[in-house]
Order: structure tokens, then C-alpha cells, then sequence
């Protein structure tokens, strides 16, 4: 249904175009001359130059550059900390600039005929040809007015001192580059379709050509995000990986791909004056050219060796990390995550210190290596499969036993820890602090293979895994409560993040019962539970220890407890 | 087309639909202003849009400035040497009157800014807006407005100037420079003059050519016209049911047009009197004919 209802409005849009053709040559001489050897080229420079002020100072341009700051300062810190999300969402915050200089170049294109001046201008020497370059000459100014908007972002963006990365300059300059096409896509709407209306139909066709047909995440394509086509759309922006190593970027190869279509619209445009002019021959089939072989190597496969490599990344870390061992604990992050260490050091010393000074002593050495989440949200706040913002190829040859493996290690995710969308983030390792006491308590700290986690209802281990997390992070008790609630939505009894884009990496499933005697905990003194554990350690963090033996240890009424959960599903 | 003929037309015709505008026109213009004089609908603007190569006629033969306007590197060269003030010509209300004449400039494909710019600077002083060159279009009046017009049409001293009922609008005084300003072009190009106002005519033109229903009714000298209305031309202390036209006057009597009636005295005639001998109906009213318009 919606294939036909595009296909008609294409169609009237075509019949148009062809009516209007027609009837202009039938009216003869009407209007500016077209293609003349005769013609004087010089007159675009100053013809330019004024139609530049008559663009720049249009209420539809005006209201662009206002709206734009806004935009640029949500995008620079509602992106990840990245330098790459930072310097794509500047390019993304220019496209509402490109959509009111459609409008405004359009109408600024139509003005002859909109204040009636159409028959003075008629009888000008001027020939259409060089009235239509001087228009498409003024996309030097809206591009310069969106780059020192984008440097003022970039400022201003500086100040945020956890980016990682560098600015990438071709991220952002696939923003100018959509700003300089709106001048081309105003201009040739006006000369094809010469009525107001249609400018700001042409802003409503890319936005559906972009969001319908050039995203194929979306209908008809539903491929994954990590699909190379997506580079066709206009703005591809960078996948939910969050790894500069496994982000696949051929901005290169997008910035003249963009290029190509610049040039292609501003060939559209000069064809309404003739397609067998030489000039028009040569931007066309130049833009034409260069859009389909920019095209085609931006959505190229990945070679095998770059498979390879990105395959070897996720699945031997060791061999990609940067490891380093603090108090007995080894802590490995990938290259771009390195500066997290500090922080994971932190939660963990923390945790460790509240459980008896030989509680790990027996124990292999714990290692804190980083994995990337099983399931992290995207930028629409919904989950999302890891290996649905990998290159296809790579994601093919990857097995989640392979990517995570059940090997009882502590797995921080690339993510900042946070709430689902929209919620906090001020978690402060609560999530890595929880991961680090199930491992101390003997329960896997992370969950392995497609997200398999185990319930640890009713068991005392859990309780203390719950409350030393909580004890060993700032606000924790309030972090675990939230936690409790929001984690626990569908049924109540187990938290299992069921509604959560971004859920913990967690290994167990914990019940909210036994997560309610862990905040009970929290309000007793730390040394008194840190004692209590002392004098049996191994009682605790056996797995047959109820919860309400715990409680009734420290004095605390347990009031309902959790149904121990069996095997398969309880944690062994 | 001899060397003195600017504009030729020969059985030139147009048409809107079933209204045929011109009629077969032949005719020629040359150096000096000529006045072309018709009621509404008669078809002075097609004419005068003919000649400045924004309309193309149906049939005829057409030679502007020595050019085929049909052919594109032709209609180019005319319009490199054309002054066109269109009956209805429009503005950018939110432009300085200099910016506006400024962009119409570099559309005539002035492009050294300086020398632009001291053309631009020229005409506005020479039809009296010197003073107004920053002033917006929106903020002037009517008649300040189509000098604005004027001026662009002035531009690159052209040696064509079309100028479609110029001077509507004008007060007295801005009238007098507009002729002024014409009769000096005029000196050596050729002016079109379509203008309802006799007086234009007679103040300006070496000859005038009378339009009605596409067809040209008269083309001479306006003494020529006038000398054809003598003897026509009538006081009386009455109405005279039976004259043409007749009016009552400043002075209490009425001027009559046709045969004399009793006890009527003659007239000197002018040109107004000799246009609506050969119209038949005042000047501004429309023609017999089903279908016509204004501005045709």
C-alpha cells in the first residue's frame, strides 16, 4: 500500500514535470534565454555575490542558523563519549539547517515569480544558465555559515574532558556537505517545479528518502545495522558498537560519494535549460560517476583480513587488550577503553574489601576483562543484539559461546553504565561492583553464550552479592532499590531486566526478595554484616544457605522469601 | 528594415486562446519616441511585450535592433541593448531601491562592480531618486516605485527603451522629469511609448500610432492627428444628444465631438480630441469587443 502510494505521488510529480516542460516551450520566448554561445559567464561571480545575501538573509535560512545551536549542543552532549558520535552528531544536527535552505533557496530561486518581476527579469540579458549557477554558487555561504556553527559546537564540546578518540573532521563534514546539496535540491525543485509548495514538498521527499529508503534497517531492506549499504542513506551514522577498532567507517569514500550527488542535483538543475549541453553533460555524468563508484567502495564487503582481525578482536581480547594487575587483580581493556581501568579498580577494591581478608584467597586470580555487552541500546532506546552493529560478515563468524564464554571472569562492557533511556546514569560501578561480589560469593559474575544467566533465588550468596555491591558503591542503596523496581517489572519476583534497553552484565538473575533483605543489610553497620560473614564465609557462600537463615543471622526480618529456584535455572 | 528602422513588425499576430490581440501588425520604429495609443484591451502590451522578447508572436516576421528576436543568440543580443519597463513590473519590496537596481544591473550583465555601481548611482539621480538609494522599496510610494522601475530601464543607456504606461502614478512635477529623461534618450535610441496620458504624447513623441482590436487605426505625427480633428471639435452651451462624445468642461460649456450642433462654436482641437474621433469612446474605456482585457 505505502509502495503505491509513493509510486503515485512519483508519478503526478513526473507528469507534472513533463506538462510544465512542455508548456513552457509552448509559450515561446517567455522567460530568460537558455544555453548561448553568446553568454557572459562573468556575471555569475556578482550575480552570486547578491543572490548570497538574498539566501542569507531569508526568514527560512534565519530560522535555521537559530535553530541549529540548539540542536548542535543536544547532539555534542546527548552523544556517547565519543569523538567519532560527537563529530557524526554535529553532522547530523546540520541537517535541519539543510532542510530550511531547501526552503530558503527555493524561494529565493522563485522570487521572480512569487513578487511578480518575473516579466522584468524575462527581458534581462542574463541567460538562465548563469542565473541557475549563481544560485547553486551560493552554497559557499550557508556551508560557511554550517561550519563555523559546527566550530563553535566543537568549542564548546571541548570542554567535555571524558571524550574519547579524536574529532573526526570527515564526520562532520558530511554535514556541510548535506547543507550544500539543500542549496542544489532548492534550486533544481524551483527550475523543474517553479511553485513554493514543492520546496517544502522536497524537504518531506529526503526526509522519507532517507528514513524509507536509504536506511536499511528499516522497510523494505530490514538489514542489520551494521550493514556497509547504509552508507547510501545520507547520513550513516555510527553503529551501536562503540569500538573505534569494530566501527566500520569509509568516510572517504561517503564524502565523495556525497560529493557525486552535490553534483548530480546541481547537474539536474542546469538540465532544465537543455541535457545536451557540454557543461551539463559533464557535471551529470561526472556526479553520476562519482556517486555510484563512491558508492560502491563505501559498501564493499570488508576485505578477509580486516574480518579476520575484527573476528580475532572480540573473540582472543588477550591478544587486544591493554592489561595491567593491581592487588592481585588483572584488569584488561581494549585500546579504547583504557582510561576505565582507574574506575573498575576503584569498584572493585571497594567490593573486595568488604568480604574477610582470605574469602578469595583460595580462589584463581580474578581478572576484570572487558566484553561487549550481549544486549546494549541503540539510539532509539531499544535493545539490541551485539552482533547486530557488526559488518555482517564478522557477526556470520562469530559464535556468542565464542564471543562469551562461561569463564567466570568480571566482564565490564563497553557501555557506561547506565538506566534504561531517558533514566540515570549516575550508576557509579554499582552494576561492575555487583558483577565483582557474585564472583567473590561464587556465582557467575557475567552472563555467557546468548545471554544465559542463572536464578540465585533464595540463596544467602546472592543477598550478599546484592548488598556488597551496593555497600561498595557511592549511593548504592539507592542505585539497588531502583533496580529492584525497574528490573522487575514483569513479574515482581525475579529481576531480570526484561524492559531494559541496556540491562547489566550480570550472571545472575536476581530475586527482588532476596534484593529487599540486601537493602534491609545496607541499613546495618557495615563492620556488624562484614563480622558476620567473617566468622563463616564458606556457610554463606554455599549455595544451599537460604536467605532467611541470613537474615535471621543478622537480625533481620526476612518477611517473604523467594522460591529457591531449580535446575536448570538456579545457579549451581 | 532601413538604417534608421529600430523595430520592424510585419503581419504580426497573437493570440490568448479565441482573443486575438494583434491582428496582423505591420509596422516600424525608429529613432525618437513613439507613442502608441489605444484603450484598455486594444493590445499595446502584447505589442510592447513583443518588442522587448518576452512574448513570441504566433506568426509574422519581427526584427528588433537588426536581431531575430525567435533565435536565442538573437534575442540575446536584443536584449543586451533593450530599457524595458513592463506595465506591471513588480518589485522586491524588502531590497534598498539601490540593491534592487543594483541586481537588475548585474543581470544586464554589468559585472565591474564599481562601473556598476556608478551606472546604478546615475539613473536613480536621473529620475530623482538620488536621495532614496537606501531607502527600501516597500517603504516608498506609488509613484517613487515606477521611478525605481524607470531607472533600471535607463541602465546601460539602452538603445531600445519599451516602456508600458510609465508614467501612471507620477505626480506633475515627477511627470515633466520623466519627460525630461525620455526626450533625452530619444535624442539618439528609440523609444516605445504606450501611455493612456495625451499629454505624454504630445509633450514627447514625434509620432504616434493608434491601436484598436490588434489592428493599428492610425499611424502619424500628432499634428497630423490633430489636423485630422479640425473641424470636428465643438463648444456649445448644451449637451447635443446627437454629437459623438461631448463633456461639460471647466468652464461650464460642452465640448462636442462630431457634427456641429446649433449655435455651437468650433473648437481648437486637440489630440485627445483627434484619438477619440478615431476610437469612438474616451480614452480608458474598453473596446466592442467579447472577450478583451486589460493590458493586452
Amino acid at each position: 500500500m505505502e509502495l503505491m502510494v509513493i509510486a503515485a505521488a512519483v508519478f503526478l510529480v513526473f507528469r507534472l514535470v513533463i506538462r510544465r516542460a512542455v508548456v513552457s516551450d509552448n509559450a515561446g520566448v517567455v522567460g530568460p534565454v537558455g544555453w548561448n554561445p553568446d553568454t557572459n559567464w562573468r556575471v555569475v561571480r556578482p550575480l552570486a555575490r547578491a543572490e548570497v545575501r538574498r539566501v542569507l538573509r531569508h526568514p527560512a535560512f534565519i530560522a535555521g542558523v537559530l535553530l541549529t545551536p540548539l540542536i548542535l549542543v543536544l547532539a555534542a552532549t546527548e552523544s556517547e563519549n565519543t569523538w567519532r558520535s560527537v563529530s557524526a552528531g554535529i553532522a547530523l544536527a546540520l541537517v535541519p539547517l539543510g532542510w530550511m535552505t531547501i526552503i530558503a533557496t527555493n524561494l529565493v530561486a522563485l522570487r521572480p515569480k512569487r513578487t511578480g518581476t518575473e516579466e522584468l527579469f524575462a527581458a534581462l540579458p542574463a541567460p538562465q544558465p548563469t542565473r541557475s549557477s549563481a544560485l547553486l554558487t551560493t552554497l559557499i555561504a550557508p556551508v560557511a555559515v554550517a561550519a563555523v556553527l559546527a566550530i563553535g559546537c566543537l568549542a564548546f564540546v571541548s570542554t567535555r574532558d571524558e571524550l574519547r578518540g579524536s574529532f573526526a573532521w570527515d564526520e562532520t563534514a558530511a554535514g556541510l556537505l548535506i547543507v550544500a546539496g539543500s542549496v542544489c535540491v532548492g534550486t533544481a525543485v524551483a527550475r523543474w517545479l517553479p511553485s513554493a509548495g514543492f520546496g517544502l514538498l522536497a524537504v518531506v521527499a529526503t526526509i522519507v528518502l532517507q528514513a524509507r529508503f536509504l536506511d536499511v534497517t528499516t522497510w523494505p531492506w530490514d538489514r542489520s545495522e551494521g550493514d556497509p549499504l547504509r552508507f547510501l542513506g545520507f547520513l550513516a551514522e555510527p553503529t551501536d558498537v562503540r569500538d573505534s577498532f569494530l566501527e566500520v567507517r569509509p568516510s572517504g569514500w561517503h564524502l565523495t560519494y556525497l560529493g557525486g550527488l552535490v553534483a548530480v542535483m546541481a547537474g539536474v538543475t542546469l538540465a532544465r535549460e537543455g541535457l545536451r549541453r557540454p557543461v551539463v553533460v559533464v557535471v551529470l555524468s561526472a556526479g553520476v560517476l562519482v556517486a555510484a563508484g563512491a558508492g560502491w567502495m563505501q559498501t564493499r564487503p570488508l576485505s578477509p583480513g580486516r574480518e579476520d582481525a575484527m573476528v580475532a578482536y572480540l573473540t582472543d581480547p588477550d591478544a587486544h587488550q591493554i592489561c595491567e594487575a593491581s592487588a592481585g587483580v588483572r584488569y584488561c581493556a581494549y585500546p579504547d577503553f583504557t582510561a576505565d581501568i582507574a574506575e573498575w579498580r576503584t569498584r572493585v577494591d571497594a567490593t573486595l574489601r568488604l568480604f574477610p581478608t582470605g574469602a578469595v584467597a583460595n580462589r584463581d586470580p580474578l581478572q576484570v576483562i572487558q566484553r561487549p555487552a550481549i544486549v546494549a541500546s541503540n539510539e532509539n532506546c531499544s535493545a539490541q543484539a551485539f552482533e547486530y552493529s557488526l559488518p555482517p560478515g564478522v557477526a556470520a563468524r562469530l559464535s556468542p559461546a565464542e564471543l562469551w564464554p562461561a569463564d567466570n571472569h568480571v566482564h565490564p562492557p563497553f557501555d557506561e553504565e547506565s538506566f534504561p533511556c531517558s533514566g540515570r546514569d549516575d550508576v557509579h560501578g554499582f552494576f561492575l561492583a555487583v558483577q565483582t561480589a557474585a564472583w567473590a560469593t561464587g556465582l557467575p559474575p557475567a552472563p555467557h553464550d546468548d545471554n544465559q544467566r542463572c536464578t540465585a533465588s533464595d540463596q544467602a550468596r546472592a543477598v550478599i552479592a546484592l548488598w556488597a555491591g551496593a555497600a561498595a558503591s557511592p549511593d548504592g542503596a539507592r542505585t539497588l532499590r531502583d533496580v529492584t523496581t525497574d528490573g522487575s517489572k514483569e513479574d515482581r519476583t525475579i529481576i531480570t531486566f526484561a524492559e531494559w534497553d541496556d540491562p547489566p552484565m550480570w550472571g545472575v538473575d536476581y530475586a527482588v526478595a532476596d534484593a529487599e533483605i540486601a537493602l534491609a543489610m545496607l541499613a546495618l553497620p557495615v563492620a556488624e554484616v562484614r563480622a558476620t560473614l567473617d566468622r563463616d564465609w564458606a556457610r554463606w557462600t554455599n549455595a544451599e544457605t537460604s536467605t532467611s537463615t541470613l537474615a535471621v543471622e543478622l537480625g533481620i526480618d526476612a518477611g517473604r522469601t523467594a522460591p529457591r529456584a531449580s535446575a536448570p535455572a538456579g545457579c549451581p | 528594415m532601413t538604417a534608421t528602422t529600430t523595430v520592424e513588425l510585419a503581419e504580426v499576430t497573437k493570440s490568448y486562446g479565441s482573443t486575438r490581440a494583434l491582428d496582423g501588425i505591420t509596422v516600424a520604429f525608429g529613432r525618437g519616441v513613439t507613442g502608441v495609443l489605444g484603450p484598455n484591451g486594444a493590445g499595446k502590451t502584447t505589442l510592447l511585450r513583443i518588442v522587448a522578447t518576452v512574448l513570441a508572436p504566433d506568426s509574422g516576421a519581427l526584427r528588433v535592433l537588426g536581431e531575430d528576436p525567435a533565435e536565442v543568440r538573437g534575442r540575446l543580443s536584443i536584449r543586451r541593448r533593450l530599457g524595458y519597463f513592463p506595465q506591471e513590473p513588480g518589485y522586491y519590496a524588502n531590497l534598498t531601491t539601490f540593491e534592487f537596481v543594483d541586481y537588475i544591473a548585474i543581470l544586464k550583465e554589468m559585472t565591474v562592480r564599481r562601473a556598476r555601481h556608478d551606472e546604478v548611482r546615475r539613473v536613480l539621480a536621473e529620475v530623482g531618486l538620488g536621495d532614496a538609494t537606501h531607502k527600501r522599496i516597500k517603504a516608498l510610494s506609488g509613484g517613487m516605485r515606477r521611478r525605481v522601475i524607470l531607472a533600471q530601464a535607463l541602465l546601460g543607456a539602452p538603445e531600445l527603451l519599451v516602456l508600458d504606461e510609465p508614467a501612471a502614478g507620477l505626480d506633475p512635477e515627477q511627470r515633466l522629469r520623466f519627460r525630461e529623461t525620455v526626450s533625452a534618450v530619444a535624442e539618439h535610441h528609440t523609444v516605445l511609448l504606450s501611455t493612456h496620458q495625451t499629454e505624454d504624447v504630445t509633450a514627447l513623441c514625434q509620432r504616434v500610432v493608434v491601436i484598436d482590436g490588434g489592428r493599428i487605426l492610425r499611424d502619424a505625427t500628432p499634428e497630423a492627428l490633430v489636423e485630422a480633428a479640425r473641424g470636428r471639435v465643438w463648444l456649445a452651451d448644451r449637451a447635443d444628444p446627437g454629437a459623438r462624445l461631448s463633456w461639460r468642461t471647466g468652464t461650464g460649456q460642452h465640448r462636442l465631438i462630431g457634427d456641429p450642433p446649433a449655435g455651437a462654436t468650433l473648437a481648437e482641437p486637440a489630440l485627445e480630441d483627434a484619438y477619440l474621433l478615431l476610437i469612438g469612446r474616451p480614452v480608458g474605456t474598453e473596446p466592442d469587443v467579447a472577450g478583451s482585457s486589460r493590458g493586452r
